[in-house]
């Protein structure tokens, strides 16, 4: 028996992807459990998705824990499943209170409350203060500041004034981790998800973390001391990363450094404070294409990456300019790239980027220039050049389009790609690339590529005491190099390919050909370059087997 | 946000080999 049951649908999508990916734990739930634990609320997080488990599991987990409460998250992927849940709880007899809460829900509050009459609340922007103060005082719901409700006896939608962002994130009681906990029992491994500051300073187009953590005003930016992250850190370090529960950290901070120098002197705090009490585990930080550079950041850089920093996810969006005028992301290219460059140039340019190939006012023009950019930086995965723009409810792109006339009139919050393109024939391909993303070759070509990448340099460093097997890698790394480049090049030449096609009218049968032939292609050397990392680690097994055994011939003599 | 932003775990074969790579590690770094 639990007060209150969080959930995190899973993700249909997911599912076929699954085998390909590593668990990854819900940060919210966490947090809003650790907060209503400390009021003396009892809560049980299910997440599905972490556990990959059916709706009907996942239906019949919530109600058999007897709940007075349920909390459901969601993205926009998970939306329908989180409604057909909700629907289900609120179903039974004495049916829990339904709310609902995240950043999608935030910003589709009134047509949640509107259409789906079992949801009695959305807790809108920060949770952890809300969720409580909703629990307590849940006969009274019109003082909880934060909240949208439905009245239990008039059902009349109520919307309370937004909450002031939570001053001081110190206050926060630290993330409950039950899916690290269940990894530690079925002997798994996860990558988890920190905060360590809350907002962003900038107004991208496309994105809400300028308006999602300050809705009842509060300062743009808040961060958590050093010492409070360190005292997270050194947890997860004590109870799980030394037992090997944790591949990875990812700091979901929108801008880890915003540029200014508040923002580097405490991001040199922390490095600091980790270095001290060694309590390193690799993490990666999301960044702006133009938050560090090389004539001010190499002190910062490395002392980052003695603290754990393994590399930096940038959001690009595009190479083209007008793309990123459209987007609101004041930033030009030559910026972006001297920043790229530096980062590589440390070895830690993340293996992933935020790419948004496609909006509605692209060009085929546009279109060749970032996929060129993509195939400089080998950065030309099929994936990355099929992205198309996400229109996520509450952002400032829609108002834009609803203006010009590209907004599609019944447009439901969950239904993110309901725009129109300004060229037709670009929002035919577009259209055309997404849906080859759901194709199998497509998702393990994607989920190969990128392991071989990041799992190279891995055992580089594993085996960087042993110069005799470092020797007899450098030959396969330099076919794998090539074989990578070679991929580069089939995905961009596709794609460049399918954009003369689209852009003078080649019959759809003819475009279809191509699409067989690429991904046959695609497939085949994704195969060799998997096939060429088997052979690196096979070198690798190998030579520790005989120093295994010259080991032992030793010890006998 | 999508599913990129997840860590893949490469193939069958890969993943097993490297396991047992990593084992082997442990036990000669030991020595």
């Amino acid at each position: 028996m639990s007060d209150v049951v969080l959930i995190n649908p899973n993700i249909n999508i997911v599912d076929k992807e699954k085998d390909h990916y590593s668990v990854l734990d819900h940060l919210g739930l966490g947090l809003v459990a650790a907060s209503l634990e400390r009021s003396g609320i009892s809560v049980e997080i299910i997440d599905g998705y972490a556990l990959n488990l059916s709706k009907e599991v996942l239906i019949e987990k919530a109600l058999r824990a007897k709940p007075s409460f349920v909390g459901i998250t969601c993205n926009f992927i998970g939306f329908e499943d989180a409604i057909d849940i909700a629907r289900n709880i609120a179903s039974v007899d004495n049916n829990p209170f339904i709310f609902m809460g995240g950043e999608h829900c935030t910003y589709s509050a009134d047509e949640i409350l509107a259409n789906y009459h079992f949801v009695d609340a959305i807790v809108r922007g920060e949770g952890e203060i809300t969720s409580v103060e909703l629990i307590n005082n849940f006969n009274i719901l019109s003082n909880v500041a934060g909240i949208y409700y439905r009245d239990q006896k008039s059902g009349k939608v109520f919307k309370n004034p937004d909450r002031k962002a939570i001053d001081n994130l110190d206050d926060i009681p630290f993330a409950r981790r039950d899916t690290l906990d269940y990894c530690k029992t079925h002997k798994e491994t996860s990558i988890i998800g920190m905060l360590t500051q809350r907002g962003c300073n900038l107004d991208c187009h496309f994105c809400n973390a300028h308006t999602f953590f300050r809705l009842g005003g509060g300062k743009f930016i808040r961060r958590r001391s050093p010492q409070n992250i360190a005292d997270e850190i050194e947890i997860l370090h004590e109870k799980y990363y030394r037992f090997n529960m944790i591949e990875k950290m990812y700091f979901y901070d929108a801008n880890f450094i915003d540029g200014s120098r508040q923002s580097k002197q405490w991001a040199q705090e922390l490095a600091h404070e980790i270095i001290k009490r060694n309590i390193i585990i690799p993490f990666e930080v999301y960044m702006r294409g133009d938050s560090v550079s090389p004539e001010h950041d190499q002190e910062l850089i490395d002392i980052l990456k003695k603290a754990g920093l393994s590399s930096v996810f940038i959001g690009i969006e595009s190479f083209d300019q007008n793309d990123l005028n459209v987007f609101g992301k004041k930033i030009e290219t030559d910026n972006m790239e001297r920043t790229i460059n530096f980062l590589i140039e440390n070895d830690i340019f993340g293996l992933t980027q935020g790419l948004i190939m496609f909006n509605p006012y692209s060009t085929f023009q546009g279109l060749r220039r970032t996929a060129d950019f993509l195939l400089k930086y080998n950065l030309a995965s099929f994936w990355n050049m099929s992205q198309k723009l996400q229109l996520f409810p509450g952002v400032k792109l829609i108002s834009k389009l609803s203006s010009e006339g590209l907004l599609d009139n019944k447009i439901n919050s969950n239904e993110v790609y309901s725009y129109k393109f300004q060229s037709q024939s670009i929002e035919k391909m577009s259209n055309y690339l997404i849906a080859m993303n759901d194709n199998p070759i497509v998702i393990n070509d994607n989920a190969i590529m990128r392991y071989v990448r990041g799992a190279v340099p891995e055992l580089y460093k594993s085996v960087s005491d042993f110069p005799d097997i470092i020797k007899l890698l450098h030959p396969i790394n330099l076919l794998i190099n090539k074989k990578i480049k070679e991929i580069n090049e089939l995905n961009h030449s596709y794609f460049v390919n399918i954009i003369s096609s689209y852009e003078s009218g080649v019959p759809q049968d003819k475009i279809d050909k191509y699409k067989s032939e690429y991904l046959s292609s695609s497939d085949k050397s994704v195969r060799d370059l998997d096939n060429l990392y088997n052979d690196m680690l096979r070198t690798v097994d190998k030579s520790l087997s005989e120093k295994i055994i010259n080991n032992k011939v030793a010890e006998t003599i | 946000m999508g599913i990129n932003l997840m860590a893949p775990k490469g193939s069958d074969q890969n993943v097993m080999l490297s396991a047992d790579v990593s084992k082997k590690l442990d036990e000669v770094k030991k020595k």
